[in-house]
C-alpha cells in the first residue's frame, strides 16, 4: 500500500472499494450507511490521488495480466481523473445529506446505501474501462441502480417514471450493444486504444458509432430523447435526484466524447457533429422553456438539466473546429463540473423546501413555509451559477464557450448561449423570488401549513454543493490546470 | 404532458411509419455488413493459444473466469443488484407473503410427489454441472439457474427453504458471489502483485472456488427474486 500514489494500482482500488461498500451494506444491515460512508470517503481520497498522478501521464492497468485483446484494460488520463473526482466530491456530499434525509433503519434506507455505492462503482467503471464490453457492462449497472434508486420514492407515480426511465434505458443498452456486436465482427477486438488504431470509416464503422451514439444520447436524455428525464429526476428523492442531474448523466455523456472524439474519431463526420449541435442548441431552448412553465419545483430543476445538457452537445461543433477546440474541451469539462456541483446543490435545496413547506407547487411556496436561509442561500448560489453569472463555475464554463464560438466564428451559438442564459434567469428568478414573497398563499390548500424542521446536516449539505460551484469561478485557473485537453485529441 | 395515451397505441400511419423506419434501419445495417470486404477474425485463436495457462479446458470458463472475470463480476453485481431491489432488503410485511404458500401447500399431492422426486436430482444436476464447466460447457451460471429452479419447486409445492427473506443467511448468500470474485481479485492482488491474475498452478482450483460460490450466490438471488414477485400466485384461487 505505500507505493500506492502514482501506481496504476489506484484503478483497481477506485473501482472495487464502492463495490466493497456496497457488498459491506448489504451484509452488515444495521451498519449498512457507515460502511458506505467509510467507502465514500476513502473513494474521495483514492479520487485525489488519481488526479494528482495522471499529472504526470496517463495509467494503464491490464487486469489479470492479459493484455489488451484478450483481457480488460483499465485507462486514466486528466479526463477520466477530474471526472472521477468531482464524481467523488459531489457523491460524498450528497452521502452525507443522505444521513438525515432517509429515516435511520427504514428499508427505503437500507436499499439506499447499496444501491448508490453500485452505482458508485458503475459510474467509476465507466470512467477509466477500456474495453466496449465492459463499457457496456457497467452501463447496465449504471442504468440499473438508478432506475433501482428512483422506485425508493413511495407512490405510482415514481414507479411509472422508473419503468418508463428503464424501457428507455434498457434500448439504449441495446442499441449500444449491437454497436459493440458489429465492432468486434469487423475488428476481432474490444479494447478501445487499438479499436482507435485499427478503425476507418467504412460504412460499418459509422453504423456501429451511430448506433452506440444513438443507445447513449437516449441514456444521456438530448432532446428529443429526454422525454424519461423529467418524471424521473422530478419523481425519485432528492439525494437521488441529485445523483441522477449531476453524475449518472455525465457518465454516459464522458462516453460518448470518448467515442466520437477519440475511439472512432474517424468515422464521426462534420454532418453528425453539427446536428448534435443544433439538438444541443435545441434542447438549450426548450428545456429553458419547459422550465419556466414548470408548475413543481423539482420538475423546474429536472427541465434545467434538459436545458442543460444541451450545452454539452452544442459545444460539438467547437469542439470538432480545427483551432477553438482546445477552449471548446476547458469549456466543456467546466460545464459538467459547474453543473454537476450547482444542479446537486439546487435538487438538494429543492428537497428540503419539500420537506419543510410538505409540498413543492410553485404558487403555493412562500417564504413562512420555507426553510431557513442556508437552504435559500444554496438555491441562489447554484441558480446564478446556472444562469452563468459571475464569479460561479457556470460563468467560467459560458465565458470559455463564447471564446471558443467568437475564435470559430460560430455567431448562432453565441446567440443561443445568450439566449439560454436569459431564459435560465427567468426561471431561477421565479424561484428566487419566492424567498421574498410574504404574502398568505390565498387559496387554502388541502392542508393546513405544515412547517416541518429539518436536520441541519442537510442544509449545510446543499450550501457546501453550491459553494463548491462558487469555487469553481473563483479557483477557474488551478482547476483548468489539472485538465490536459490535448490528451483527448489522440 | 405527451403521452398519457401510452396504452391506447400508436395510430396506423405512425405504425406504418414506424415499421418502414426499423426497416430501412436494417437494411443500412445489412448493407453496412455485406460491405465489409475483409475477412472478419475473432478472438477465439487468442483464446486458444493462451488456453493452457487459464487453468481450465473450457474455452468459455477460461474467458468468463479468468481472461475476462471483471466482465464477470459486474454482472453478479447486477443480479446482486436485482435481488437487493426486488427483495433482499425489503420490510417484514412481504414474510407474510412468504407464509402464505406454506398454508396453500395442501394444494396437490401430485406436485407434492413430483418435488420430492425431482429437487434433490436437481441438486445433483446443478453440482454437475458445475463440475464439468472446467472443460465442457457448464458452470456457474447454469449451476445457479438449475440450483434456484429446485428451490422453486420446492417453494411452489409447500416447502420454501427460505422463511425470511431478511434473514442474515440469506444476506450473506447474495453478496457470496460478487464477494468471492472481489475478495479473489484483491488477494491475488497481493499473492500476484496482479488484479485477477491466478498463479497459473492453482488456477483451477481457484477458479473452482469463485464458481462454487458464484453457484450458491446466482441461486440465492434468483429465488429471493422469485419469492418477491411470485409468492401470490399459489393462494390466489
Amino acid at each position: 500500500m505505500s507505493e500506492l500514489p502514482g501506481n496504476p494500482q489506484l484503478l483497481v482500488w477506485l473501482i472495487s472499494l464502492p463495490l466493497l461498500g456496497a457488498l459491506m451494506s448489504v451484509a452488515c444491515r444495521k451498519a449498512g450507511r457507515w460502511t458506505a460512508m467509510t467507502a465514500m470517503i476513502g473513494n474521495l481520497v483514492l479520487a485525489c490521488l488519481l488526479l494528482a498522478a495522471t499529472q504526470d501521464g496517463t495509467l494503464r492497468y491490464a487486469l489479470g495480466g492479459w493484455e489488451a485483446p484478450l483481457g480488460i484494460a483499465l485507462y486514466a488520463d486528466t479526463f477520466s481523473a477530474m471526472m472521477i473526482a468531482i464524481t467523488a466530491l459531489v457523491g460524498a456530499v450528497i452521502s452525507g445529506y443522505s444521513l438525515s434525509y432517509f429515516a435511520t433503519g427504514s428499508a427505503t434506507e437500507r436499499s439506499f446505501w447499496p444501491l448508490w455505492c453500485l452505482l458508485l462503482t458503475a459510474l467509476n467503471t465507466l470512467f477509466l474501462s477500456g474495453d466496449v464490453f465492459n463499457l457496456y457492462v457497467g452501463l447496465e449497472v449504471l442504468s440499473l441502480s438508478a432506475v433501482a434508486l428512483v422506485t425508493l420514492a413511495p407512490g405510482l407515480a415514481a414507479t411509472r417514471a422508473a419503468l418508463r426511465y428503464l424501457l428507455a434505458s434498457l434500448m439504449g443498452s441495446l442499441c449500444y450493444l449491437l454497436g459493440v456486436a458489429l465492432l468486434y465482427y469487423a475488428h476481432a477486438t474490444l479494447d478501445l486504444a487499438l479499436l482507435a488504431d485499427l478503425t476507418g470509416d467504412g460504412p460499418l464503422e459509422r453504423a456501429a458509432l451511430a448506433l452506440m451514439i444513438v443507445g447513449l444520447l437516449l441514456k444521456t436524455a438530448l432532446f428529443p430523447l429526454h422525454f424519461w428525464l423529467p418524471p424521473a429526476h422530478a419523481g425519485a428523492p432528492a439525494p437521488v435526484s441529485a445523483l441522477l442531474s449531476a453524475l449518472v448523466l455525465k457518465g454516459t455523456f464522458y462516453l460518448i466524447l470518448r467515442l466520437w472524439f477519440d475511439t472512432l474519431e474517424e468515422a464521426a463526420n462534420q454532418l453528425g457533429t453539427l446536428l448534435l449541435g443544433v439538438l444541443g442548441c435545441a434542447a438549450i431552448l426548450w428545456g429553458s422553456v419547459q422550465a419556466i412553465r414548470a408548475t413543481r419545483l423539482k420538475q423546474l430543476v429536472a427541465y434545467s438539466t434538459v436545458a442543460q445538457i444541451g450545452y454539452l452537445f452544442a459545444l460539438f461543433p467547437l469542439l470538432g473546429h480545427a483551432t477553438a477546440r482546445v477552449t471548446a474541451f476547458d469549456s466543456m469539462i467546466y460545464f459538467i463540473m459547474a453543473h454537476a456541483c450547482a444542479k446537486g446543490a439546487m435538487f438538494l435545496a429543492a428537497g428540503n423546501i419539500l420537506t419543510v413547506a410538505g409540498h413543492d407547487r410553485i404558487a403555493e411556496l412562500r417564504a413562512a413555509n420555507l426553510p431557513s436561509a442556508i437552504t435559500l442561500f444554496a438555491l441562489a448560489i447554484a441558480g446564478i451559477s446556472l444562469i452563468g453569472l459571475p464569479p460561479t463555475g457556470g460563468f467560467i464554463a459560458k465565458w470559455l464557450m463564447l471564446q471558443s464560438a467568437f475564435h470559430a466564428g460560430s455567431w448562432w451559438l453565441v446567440v443561443v448561449v445568450l439566449l439560454g442564459g436569459l431564459l435560465a434567469a427567468a426561471y431561477v428568478f421565479r424561484v428566487v423570488a419566492i424567498c421574498f414573497d410574504r404574502s398568505e398563499v390565498s387559496a387554502p390548500t388541502d392542508t393546513a401549513p405544515r412547517v416541518a424542521t429539518i436536520n441541519p446536516g442537510r442544509e449545510w449539505s446543499a450550501l457546501v454543493l453550491a459553494l463548491a460551484a462558487l469555487a469553481l469561478g473563483l479557483l477557474a485557473a488551478p482547476a483548468l490546470a489539472l485538465f490536459d485537453a490535448t490528451a483527448l485529441m489522440g | 404532458m405527451r403521452s398519457n395515451e401510452d396504452n391506447a397505441g400508436l395510430p396506423p400511419v405512425a405504425r406504418l411509419l414506424l415499421a418502414i423506419g426499423m426497416v430501412a434501419i436494417g437494411l443500412v445495417l445489412a448493407w453496412a455488413l455485406w460491405s465489409h470486404s475483409e475477412t472478419s477474425s475473432s478472438l477465439a485463436a487468442a483464446v486458444m493459444t493462451e488456453l493452457p495457462r487459464s487453468g481450465v479446458s473450457n474455452p468459455v470458463t477460461a474467458v468468463l473466469l479468468n481472461f475476462r472475470a471483471f466482465d464477470t463480476m459486474l454482472e453478479l453485481a447486477v443480479l446482486l443488484l436485482v435481488a437487493v431491489t426486488v427483495g433482499g432488503l425489503r420490510d417484514p410485511r412481504e414474510v407474510s407473503a412468504f407464509a402464505q404458500v406454506k398454508q396453500a401447500a395442501s394444494v396437490s399431492p401430485l406436485l407434492q410427489s413430483l418435488a420430492r422426486d425431482l429437487v434433490p436430482i436437481m441438486m445433483l444436476t446443478s453440482g454437475y454441472l458445475l463440475w464439468i464447466g472446467a472443460k465442457a460447457p457448464g458452470g456457474a451460471f447454469q449451476a445457479g439457474a438449475v440450483l434456484a429452479a429446485a428451490a422453486v419447486l420446492a417453494h411452489l409445492s409447500g416447502r420454501p427453504w427460505l422463511s425470511n427473506p431478511g434473514d442474515w443467511r440469506i444476506r450473506a448468500l447474495l453478496v457470496l458471489g460478487t464477494g468471492a470474485f472481489l475478495v479473489s481479485a484483491l488477494a491475488l492482488l497481493l499473492v500476484t502483485g496482479t488484479y485477477f491474475r491466478y498463479p497459473p498452478a492453482l488456477a483451477g482450483a481457484w477458479i473452482l472456488i469463485i464458481e462454487t460460490a458464484a453457484t450458491l450466490s446466482i441461486a440465492a438471488m434468483l429465488y429471493v427474486t422469485f419469492c418477491a414477485v411470485v409468492p401470490m400466485m399459489p393462494s390466489r384461487r
